[in-house]
């Protein structure tokens, strides 16, 4: 059987039991050997439910199904969109919430496709001053 | 005839509105923010209750706690954020309603629901604390293990199309609870060496992350078509109406009255909290509902079970507070220094001696309620119209407040990325099928399960079975248990045998 006609279920399942395993033997290193009990019940519980997963995928895959892989082209948006999310997150650790949030939205609003800069700029500045007076002035938050 | 009057006087103080009107408005703004909790404003403004009178401080107090959570309904409902980890479970109806159009309706409701809920909740605090209290002193950690299984079967509702993959996924919300340290033995558990991971997976990033971020992401696949709102993707108008007819009313009644009672019984639990309340309320209003099939895809019915049931808990989580000084949430146990902070001891002198001003807090929180249905009716027209933003402005600006809302809780960082994670996670879980909710319910209910268990092992002293069989409230529970589980595999075989015929 090819690998790409394998649903997905399969894959899932194969996933979900390489870790449990890992986390299994790590339940070995626990200085209290009862710190492991709820843990290891778990784990046996997941592999479990992840070998009926598998053989539910393999089933499947035999019948032709659907492998239910997503589409390379969909997943550009969404990539280009968690790798923004964490470059933002990254430069708010080095800059601060305020500074990064004034490059990230801007940016992000044009990347999406507006252009309307009265729009781009009061939103920036509104999101900017309501964030001030509610998280720095009422909740005394220390921001990043 | 003089508890009344003395009521009626301390209602004539200007500051008591004041502070019904702050606490009522000032926690459904907290609420709607994403990160933001009302425990969070219960625990700022506390200091602010030493200058004021006994019954406006906790008017204000306990209109922040029912009024957050149906603020947070508002961005569940609307942008699939929930506002506040009671309104996750809102989020999975309000929002496909949202979709369709409906999204005022959705919003109407559930106000009108929270109001329904914390009304009834109002009412068994003020005629029935003390009996209802000696409930939760029969409470331990057996039962406590318990009532965690019996949140789990809830799983089932959540599962979708595949109930294997929705019990595989509250398994991992399981396992996820036992990161960080051992709340029994004291031992680190899958730290791998990182002091932030000794507190665990915090709850609320991994929710705004699985809610919210993959939402965000999901609306990226689209990016060529990002200036155009929510409704117009949708192809959607946005509706006028906003509450049920009257004569639709009666549709809803069961549901209202049910998860009120819920609500109010899982309040009087120790630590439950409105998280458990609007699940377990949504799961028994899916298992008896005669249009089981509109679940998960904007169903009124569910979702006014949700807002009923968390709403219910504050007022249940009060009764345990004011009789045993025993928190039945952990809004609650911030209110109980509240109390202190105004010499109002929990106990039978509340309800004696400090009569007037116990039944002033309460009647004001019925209030608070029912005020709260009409500040909520009142801004839902405008609020709604968040829908007709395009996605190219609602997009970064969703993704800026959820992560300063996750930064919020600790002020770390470390939660930031940990939401960051957790939405890229839950966008590919959605994809393949796999229930986020079930995995939020799996890490709310972990610990509280695991601690319950150890704790019980312990107290049986080698006798478990005899132990647990033993407790009257365990039996109880455990026929719910058995219930809850074996009633839609009973229905689910009768119904195929009734179409081999």
């Amino acid at each position: 059987m090819k690998l790409s006609k394998i649903h997905v279920n399969t894959w899932i399942g194969a996933i979900c039991i390489v870790f449990a395993v890992i986390f299994y033997m790590m339940t070995g290193q626990f200085i209290n050997p009862d710190a492991a009990i709820w843990p290891r019940v778990i784990l046996v519980g997941i592999i479990i439910m992840s070998v009926m997963l598998v053989i539910n995928g393999l089933g499947q895959s035999k019948m032709g199904a659907e492998s239910g892989a997503i589409p390379a082209e969909l997943l550009k948006g969404p990539l280009a969109c968690v790798i923004a999310v964490v470059l933002y997150a990254i430069v708010m650790n080095f800059t601060g919430y305020f500074v990064s949030t004034a490059i990230f939205l801007p940016l992000g609003m044009y990347a999406l496709g507006q252009r309307n800069w009265k729009a781009i700029l009061g939103v920036t500045i509104g999101l900017e001053v309501f964030i001030y007076i509610l998280f720095v002035t009422q909740l005394q938050l220390r921001m990043p | 005839m003089e508890l009344i009057q003395q009521i009626i006087a301390n209602f004539c103080s200007v500051q008591v509105w004041i502070g019904l009107a702050v606490g009522v408005i000032g926690g459904m703004v907290i609420g709607a923010m994403p990160g933001l909790s009302g425990g969070m404003a219960i625990a700022l403004l506390l200091p602010v209750t030493y200058s004021m009178e006994p019954v406006a401080a906790l008017v204000m107090l306990m209109a922040i706690y029912t009024a957050a959570m149906t603020g947070g309904s508002i961005s569940a409902i609307l942008l699939h954020t929930p506002g506040t980890p009671a309104n996750a479970a809102t989020a999975i109806e309000g929002y496909p309603l949202t979709l369709k159009g409906r999204g005022l309706e959705a919003v109407g409701m559930s106000m009108l629901s929270s109001g329904i809920g914390g009304l009834v909740s109002a009412v068994a605090l003020l005629a029935i604390a003390p009996p209802l209290a000696k409930i939760s002193l029969m409470f331990s950690a057996p039962e406590t293990f318990l009532i965690s299984i019996f949140g789990l079967t809830v799983i089932g509702s959540l599962a979708g199309n595949s109930i294997l993959k929705g019990l595989l996924m509250g398994m991992v919300g399981l396992f996820l609870a036992t990161i960080g340290t051992d709340s029994v033995t004291g031992v680190f558990r899958y730290t791998f060496g990182l002091d932030r991971l000794m507190n665990g997976i915090q709850m609320v990033p991994a929710l705004i992350g699985l809610f919210t971020i993959s939402q965000v992401m999901e609306n990226c696949e689209d990016y060529r078509n990002a200036n155009k709102s929510l409704m117009e993707q949708s192809n959607a108008e946005l509706g006028k109406k906003m509450l049920p007819k009257l004569s639709e009313a009666p549709k809803y009644f069961w549901t209202w009255a049910v998860s009120s009672v819920i609500g109010v019984v899982v309040g009087i639990l120790p630590g439950a909290g409105g998280n458990i309340g609007s699940w377990i309320a949504y799961d028994q209003t899916k298992k008896h509902s005669k249009n089981k099939e509109e679940f998960g895809k904007g169903s009124l019915e569910g979702l006014a079970a949700c807002e009923t049931g968390n709403n219910a808990v504050t007022g249940g989580s009060m009764i345990p507070l004011m009789t045993l000084s025993i928190p039945g949430s952990p809004n609650a146990a911030i209110i109980l220094g509240g109390l202190l902070i105004q010499g109002l001891v929990p106990g039978a002198k509340l309800f004696t001696t400090q009569a007037p001003t116990t039944y002033s807090i309460l009647i004001g929180f019925a209030l608070s309620n029912i005020l709260m249905v009409f500040v909520g009716l009142a801004i839902a027209k405008y609020v709604v119209n968040v829908v007709k933003i395009p996605n190219s402005i609602l997009m970064p600006v969703v993704v800026s407040l959820a992560l300063i809302g996750s930064y919020a809780i600790n002020a770390s960082m470390f939660d930031v990325f940990v939401t960051i994670a957790f939405g890229f996670l839950g966008y590919f879980m959605n994809k393949y099928g796999l229930s986020s909710a079930a995995l939020i319910l799996g890490l709310i209910l972990g610990k509280n399960a695991e601690s319950g268990l150890m704790l019980s092992l312990v107290m049986a002293k080698g006798d478990v079975l005899g132990y647990y069989f033993g407790r009257p409230i365990c039996l109880v529970l455990m026929a719910m248990i058995f219930l809850s589980v074996a009633g839609p595999v009973f229905s689910y075989i009768r119904s195929n045998v009734k179409k081999e015929k």
